[in-house]
């Protein structure tokens, strides 16, 4: 079915297809930037030299990166722990979680940034009110999730640990979490995207440091250039941590991967 | 069940009222569940409440709105020609990983404390789950289907109406429920950060002046409006796309 | 068969007036059978007779209605563990995210057996099952019968006294299905364990039983205890061609026809 065309040939085509929308944005903006740059869209060239100054030789990326980035791992990773566990005695206990349900609706139902405030009276400006938000908040998704997850295992599947008298530990880790995990990390991307705006908003309210608290205090004291620069870093950050992430579902789901394609394959 | 459900709400509202009573709560200044509930019953006769509320109701519907007649159109364009999906591939990909929350900074020099910062900031997030969707619905959207409208001669509006709508709007549902949720949660956190008129800036207003029941009636607030979006979500599922066999049956 | 059984003061499974019901409809009413340590019983009766359901109550997966089974004398509350099943449905009583080694190992490691021991363990019933060198494979990389061959593997590796197979071959194609059945045959020489086995093929039930367990009815009862007096040593050609064979073939299949004949019979009246 595959053209049997030259592979290198066709790589070339694809990469250039891929290639020259991206390359004529950026050189596009370059040119416009310096032609018409005003106070609020500064040439992209002076962004990307104060990007170098601010970020690498001053020392921003210790100062304002690692922190976001080590909160958002510890809020996150709290998420999935707790929205794991939580999802996956829920699944199994289908009328606890249909009595609990008016409960889990509202919460996962609050816009997240609402919260801030009642976090704030609780933790103040400090790192629990930071991560403790941003745990709470992208524990949703993968929760109900998982509790969909945990459902879809298969009452045959059910059978067999009765039958072979697996050990709870062994359930979980064996059976009702791998079942679960295309699902579990469906929501655990769509908690990550939700943990990173949730991590922005607590750092422009919180305590010094952090791309959030950084970006903010350079708009109010009207360094356009600077505030520039933190949404660039921001972006790439953003972009590389889904990256990541994919990259690592990837690994993880390998055996999911590969009988989707194996079943596809024998069907066409 | 509704009974047990409701047991449930009545629970937590008792635990609430309890933890209130605590040393904990008394630090954090936390009004009890009965006090925030009768000051949202003041708040729900005051002209500002409904101001702020249909405020923040009117961004997000707004932001929603344009989202949709931005996304989906430029979404089948894209999934419809291989060669427009490797040309923008890269792009959107990056794009869409930008945290939305990063652009309010710039929306608020831009353009102030108003509620078109409000509205741009929010469409970001809510524009692109629906654009990836879209693309699936152009690049997926049954082509056996087609051939059955076209081989029964049914008219450009039926056939739009009945073959190609169903279709591209199962399709489209997953990304609609994602951006309406992100839509509200960035609208709210504009309203926050940028101070301009909504529950967000409410929400910000009673802490800094201390007045926690408010606060709370204001969080009660926001969460009954997630609620209520919610809730007319799965009302137009179950009209629309009773049918698909991915959503029949499910409850969420 | 009954006079050995009597020499025994009490068989391994006692099914003792055994009733089931979903709800409203009773599905199996008053079923009695005594199964013997050794013995290759294969259930049969007409689709939707309640074969997997009384599978289910021997199995300890299902709480029987009425009446009792007794297993070494104690009656069954629970999957006992000295018992095995083998599902109808295979292709999902397998985890897709196991290795065909993994998926046959896992119940071993629950037994709380060391990793070396479950791996050899595994390995060797795998190799019973004549799948040396597919132990890496994901079970959606097998085909049906050799997945089934997988899942024959993991009762076998749990070293149970009873093997307990739903239509074990229901679902794969005529040559797979006669090397299974010879496979159990083997086993069960080899392994001296009990086979309890449900099939709607009344000639994979002559061939591979002692006895053969006739169910029909409406509820469902056991119509017949079929001895199969025709030696342990079994060949798909020979023993097929035996006139016994035929003969037991025929007996079976009378039994199982009978009330629909008979039901035909009233119909005809009736109009
Ligand atoms: N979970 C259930 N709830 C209600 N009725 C059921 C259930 N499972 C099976 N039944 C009914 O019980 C009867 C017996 O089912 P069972 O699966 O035991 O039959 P079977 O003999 O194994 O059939 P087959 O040969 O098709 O596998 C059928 O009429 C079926 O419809
Ligand atoms: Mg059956």
């Amino acid at each position: 079915m595959k053209p049997t065309r030259n592979p290198w040939a066709r790589t070339g085509a694809g990469l250039a297809w891929h290639l020259w929308l991206p390359v004529l944005l950026v050189a596009g903006s370059l040119l416009l930037s310096q032609q018409f740059s005003s106070h609020y869209f500064p040439p992209l060239r002076t962004i990307a030299e104060q990007t170098w100054v601010i970020w690498f030789d001053g020392g921003g990326m210790a100062e304002n990166l690692l922190p976001s980035l080590l909160r958002l791992l510890a809020g996150f990773c709290a998420a999935v722990v707790a929205g794991v566990l939580l999802g996956t005695l829920l699944g199994l206990m289908p009328r606890t979680e249909e009595a609990l349900r008016p409960l889990t609706d509202s919460f996962r139902a609050i816009p997240g940034a609402a919260l801030l405030p009642i976090a704030l009276m609780f933790f103040g400006t400090g790192e629990a009110m930071k991560i403790v938000l941003i745990a709470f908040i992208s524990m949703w998704p993968i929760m109900l999730n998982t509790i969909d997850g945990v459902r879809s295992v298969n009452p045959t599947l059910g059978q067999v640990m009765e039958s072979f008298k697996l050990r709870p530990l062994d359930r979980f880790w064996h059976i009702y979490l791998p079942a679960a995990a295309p699902q579990v990390f469906a929501g655990a991307r769509t908690a990550l995207a939700i943990g990173v705006a949730v991590m922005v908003v607590v750092e422009m309210f919180g305590t010094p440091g952090g791309l959030g608290y950084f970006i903010r205090h350079a708009q109010e004291n009207f360094q356009v250039v600077a505030m520039w620069t933190g949404m660039l870093v921001l972006g790439v950050f953003g972009y590389l941590l889904n990256a990541l992430f994919r990259a690592f579902e990837k690994r993880i789901l390998n055996w999911h991967h590969a009988m989707v394609a194996h079943t596809q394959g024998a069907s066409s | 069940m509704r009974l047990l459900q409701a047991a449930t709400v009545v629970g937590f509202l008792a635990l609430w009222e309890l933890f209130a009573r605590t040393p904990t709560a008394a630090k954090a200044d936390m009004p009890g569940a009965l006090e925030s509930l009768g000051r949202l019953g003041e708040l729900l006769l005051t002209g500002k409440y409904w101001a702020a509320l249909g405020s923040t109701t009117g961004s997000w519907a707004v932001a929603l709105t344009a989202s949709i007649v931005m996304g989906v159109p430029a979404g089948l364009a894209i999934g419809r020609s291989r060669k427009v999906f490797d040309s923008t591939k890269w792009s959107i990909d990056f794009l869409r990983t930008i945290p939305s929350v990063a652009f309010i900074p710039l929306a608020l020099l831009l353009m102030g404390r108003t509620q078109a910062m409000v509205i741009v900031v929010a469409v970001i997030p809510a524009v692109w789950p629906l654009v990836i969707q879209a693309i699936y619905a152009g690049q997926q959207a049954d082509p056996m289907l087609g051939r059955v409208a076209r081989s029964f001669r049914l008219t450009l509006a039926d056939r739009i109406r009945y073959v190609l709508a169903p279709d591209v709007l199962a399709f489209i549902w997953p990304g609609l429920r994602l951006a309406t949720t992100a839509a509200l949660l960035v609208t709210v956190s504009a309203e926050l950060i940028g101070g301009s008129r909504g529950i967000g800036s409410e929400i910000m207003n009673a802490q800094i002046y201390n007045r926690s029941a408010t606060l709370y009636a204001w969080v009660l607030t926001a969460c009954f409006l997630g609620l209520l979006i919610n809730a007319v979500l799965a009302v137009l599922q179950r009209k629309l796309l009773w049918w698909h066999p991915s959503l029949r049956g499910k409850q969420r | 068969m009954t006079d050995t059984n009597k020499a025994a003061p009490e068989p391994l499974l006692h099914i003792d007036n055994l009733g089931f019901s979903y709800g409203e409809k009773e599905i199996l009413r008053g079923l009695d059978a005594q199964i013997g340590t050794g013995e290759l019983v294969c259930i049969v009766g007409p689709s939707g007779a309640g074969k997997t359901t009384l599978l289910q109550c021997l199995s300890g997966l299902r709480p029987a209605t009425s009446g009792a089974v007794r297993f070494r004398g104690r009656p069954i509350a629970g999957p006992p563990a000295e018992m095995a099943v083998v599902f109808q449905d295979y292709s999902h009583s397998l985890m897709p995210w196991l290795s065909a080694l993994d998926n046959v190992a896992l119940p071993l490691k629950s037994a709380g057996l060391g990793k070396k021991e479950r791996q050899q363990r595994a390995l060797e019933a795998l190799e019973e099952v004549g799948l040396a060198g597919s132990e890496q494979k994901y079970p959606w990389q097998l085909s049906g019968g050799m997945q089934q061959r997988v899942a024959i593997a993991r009762a076998l590796a749990y070293r149970p006294a009873v093997i307990v197979m739903d239509e074990p071959f229901a679902s794969v194609d005529a040559q797979t299905r006669a090397d299974l059945e010879d496979l159990t045959l083997r086993v069960r020489q080899h392994l001296d364990i009990t086979v309890l086995l449900v099939t709607h093929d009344i000639d994979e039930a002559v061939y591979l039983s002692d006895r053969v367990m006739v169910l029909a009815g409406k509820p469902t009862t056991v119509a017949d205890m079929i001895t199969v007096d025709l030696g342990r040593e079994r060949d798909q050609i020979e023993t097929k061609a035996d006139p016994r064979f035929a003969g037991l073939r025929s007996q079976v299949y009378r039994l199982i026809r009978r009330p629909d004949a008979a039901d035909a019979a009233l119909a005809a009246s009736g109009r």
